[in-house]
């Protein structure tokens, strides 16, 4: 761990990992392996937890145990793991929705947005497409993870295992509880309607700010950026990107970003003398993750990023969070090599993605 | 912004920057202020007293386009200090292509060798040498060149026909009513030599290098063959267990001292177009000897365009500094530095780093 003031934002996912996880779901559509990092014990009080994970497995993700539900909004994100394909999920999910048990089936990159409340999951994989499997993480917006699950087929045994002893001041990763209300869920009680339609989404590319200018507005938005006047993407930025809104998000207090980053280079240039650096009046995560599903400790690269107004420099090349309270100064982001192309993706606790260069 | 402890050791090479006009008066010969037709159009030229912080060492860096001698008729000159001039071409792709054909006269004897590739030719203290005269020229943006001076002060004693003492004190007095100092200690040689250039003997062969026998790194890999004096410095880097990241150089030669007939130097030259990490698992080093790292454009129509964004860190406390314009960056001997990362690269640059040591001492 290195040392320095803003040390302490700086988290290598491995904090989360928990001996015996990749025999956890053995036989399931679940992670093979992943780490789930929480505001509670990682991520210095955010409210946010997030997860990264590989898979590979067919089938029901927690058989028996769904639906279950959430006190908070998450976001459920499916992606794929080919750097050159951003498009490219490789799988074929099938996921239920609502009270209603609502099928939906999806085979792109894709976002499944659950309000607090609001049922989710059976989540099943029907099929893996690309031999290496696929990635998913969710963004949860609370610092501490609960569920109610509600699925009839959990066994006293099981629910036993996933509570902390009576008595015991033990903070598990997940608190779970089991209400007494619970569904079944088979080819009898599943509908095909579309009340959920609107919270399943493909993945939405970032678009260029000058794409519906006039040749104009065009011609003027490219030479302020020459002048260096407005941010432009270094060497270091991802060809593509996601980034989704809270417009996008049927309003969750979130907007997030995934790619995929193959080139050294600063990852902003400009704008002005602000050398990218930044703040946000908004929570932020940064995660930087690694692609080889053989070893979920590897990312690929050495990246370094600013933190504060003193511009203290943080040096990595494993799987990293970076915790940015609102007002960090942060950035720029640097990647100094790539063996291997890793993914980005950040999470913001706002609609809006307001950002102020310093 | 916190105080900057090595601020001064960063230079950008416009600090020496000399406009050979400002030397002149209206009465002068066209041959006066050692502009002559093969000269630089654009010059840097950075000293230790004025500049480096008083590194032994004095350096230039130029474009040239023009034909014919550098110092008409103020040659051949001779230094207190040995030196080597480094002729370069400007073509990122090909780090062997000059595109000219230069000569140059070594010796009181004379002796007058010509070349036309990347070549380096060494000149120990007191060998009297030039005219330096570009004879052709192919490239359509002419070449680059740079001198490296082990002496902190230029100083430079003319023995030609065509010099006499009241010219360069006219020209020291046009300089200071420019408000400038001559950056050079000139003298005028009481022993005249005519010039007479002959063929070459091959007394002095041993000081005209091709820059090819010491080519390091050939399209980002270390070349499958190498001198001698790179393969035992290849054999330090593996035992550091340093490779090249991806920002390191497209082509790279480097020259050591038992290159370049002993002198206690060691230089390389080579072209960058990529972002990225410089040396990768190398942390921080100190060197036994000062260096100076030199960044430069590759723009002849404007010497002060660099094209890319580069840091470095500098000193135990990591201080970082950008550099984005054309700069020199002084390391002296034990100071801890690196790594350094290009940012970003709008046009291919160069850049030479030079140590005064024949071959660079790693300190643990």
């Amino acid at each position: 761990m290195e040392k320095g003031k803003y040390a302490h934002l700086v988290k290598p996912l491995s904090i989360a990992a928990m001996p015996g996880a990749e025999r956890a779901f053995r036989n399931t559509g679940n992670a093979d392996i992943n780490l789930w990092l929480n505001g509670r014990d990682h991520l210095e009080g955010v409210e946010l937890n997030f997860s990264w994970g590989f898979y590979t497995g067919l089938g029901d993700w927690h058989p028996g145990m769904d639906p279950h539900v959430h006190p908070y909004p998450e976001a459920l994100v499916f992606v794929g793991l080919d750097p050159d394909n951003i498009d490219y999920l490789g799988a074929e999910m099938q996921y239920c929705l609502g009270k209603e048990l609502e099928i939906h089936n999806f085979d792109k990159p894709s976002v499944v947005i659950a309000k607090g409340g609001v049922l989710h999951c059976p989540s099943v994989t029907k099929e893996v497409l690309n031999p290496i499997g696929y990635s998913f993480f969710i963004i949860s917006l609370g610092a501490e993870p609960k569920t109610a699950w509600l699925g009839d087929g959990i066994s006293a045994e099981a629910m036993k295992a996933m509570q902390a002893p009576p008595d015991s001041d033990m903070k598990l990763p997940m608190v779970s509880t089991f209400p007494k209300k619970r569904y079944h869920v088979d080819d009898t009680t599943v509908t095909y309607g579309n009340k959920h339609d609107n919270i399943v989404k493909p993945l939405k590319l970032l678009e260029s700010p000058a794409k519906d200018m006039s040749p104009e507005e065009k011609a003027a938005y490219e030479e302020k950026v020459l002048k260096g006047e407005i941010m432009r993407p270094g060497p270091g930025s991802p060809d593509k990107m996601v980034w989704m809104t809270g417009e996008d998000l049927e309003g969750m207090d979130l907007n997030f970003t995934w790619g995929f980053h193959k080139k050294p280079g600063v990852w902003h240039r400009g704008p002005g003398k602000s050398d990218g650096r930044h703040v946000h009046p908004h929570d932020e995560v940064l995660v930087f993750a690694g692609t080889d599903p053989s070893d979920i400790d590897y990312l690929g690269a050495e990246i370094s990023i600013d933190l504060g107004e003193e511009g203290e420099r943080y040096v990595f090349d494993k799987p990293t969070a970076v915790v940015l309270p609102k007002g960090t100064v942060h950035n720029p982001i640097i990647t100094r090599y790539v063996d291997r192309p890793f993914a980005f993706f950040l999470m913001s606790l706002a609609k809006e993605h307001v950002t102020t260069y310093v | 912004m916190p105080e900057r402890k090595y601020e001064q050791l960063i230079k950008p090479l416009s600090d020496g920057r000399i406009e050979m006009a400002d030397f002149k008066t209206d009465d002068m010969s066209d041959s006066a202020s050692f502009n002559g037709p093969g000269n630089a159009d654009k010059i840097r030229w950075l000293n230790g007293r004025d500049h480096l912080e008083g590194m032994d060492l004095n350096f230039s860096w130029g474009f040239y386009t023009g034909l014919g001698d550098w110092h008409t008729g103020q040659d051949p000159h001779v230094h207190p200090y040995a030196e080597c001039l480094v002729f370069v071409g400007l073509d990122s792709a090909k780090l062997n292509y000059l595109g000219a054909e230069i000569e140059i006269s070594i010796g009181e004897e004379q002796e007058t060798y010509t070349f036309d590739e990347a070549t380096v030719v060494i000149i120990p203290a007191g060998v009297p040498h030039c005219p330096l005269v570009t004879k052709r020229m192919f490239s359509p943006k002419g070449y680059g060149f740079f001198l490296l001076c082990l002496d902190a002060e230029p100083a430079t004693t003319w023995m030609g026909e065509g010099i006499s003492q009241d010219m360069l004190d006219k020209m020291a007095a046009a300089a200071e009513a420019n408000g400038l100092k001559l950056p050079m200690k000139s003298t005028v040689s009481k022993k005249k030599i005519k010039k007479n250039p002959i063929k070459p003997t091959g007394k002095y062969d041993h000081l005209v290098k091709p820059l090819s026998s010491g080519f390091f790194i050939e399209r980002s890999d270390i070349r499958k063959t190498v001198s001698d004096t790179c393969a035992s410095y290849y054999s330090a880097m593996q035992q550091r267990g340093e490779t090249a990241g991806p920002g390191y150089a497209d082509h790279l030669t480097w020259m050591f001292g038992n290159d370049l007939a002993g002198l206690d130097m060691n230089f390389n030259w080579g072209f960058y177009s990529s972002p990225g990490i410089w040396q990768r698992n190398i942390g921080t080093r100190k060197n036994s000897a000062p260096e100076i790292l030199v960044f430069a454009g590759l723009n002849p129509k404007d010497i002060d365009y660099l094209g890319a964004s580069i840091e470095i860190e500098l000193g135990p406390e990591r201080e970082r500094y950008v550099i984005e314009k054309p700069s020199a960056v002084v390391i002296p001997a034990g100071l801890p530095y690196e790594p350094v990362v290009t940012r970003w690269v709008d046009r291919p640059f160069a850049a030479y780093k030079v140590g005064l040591s024949g071959m660079p001492e790693i300190l643990v």
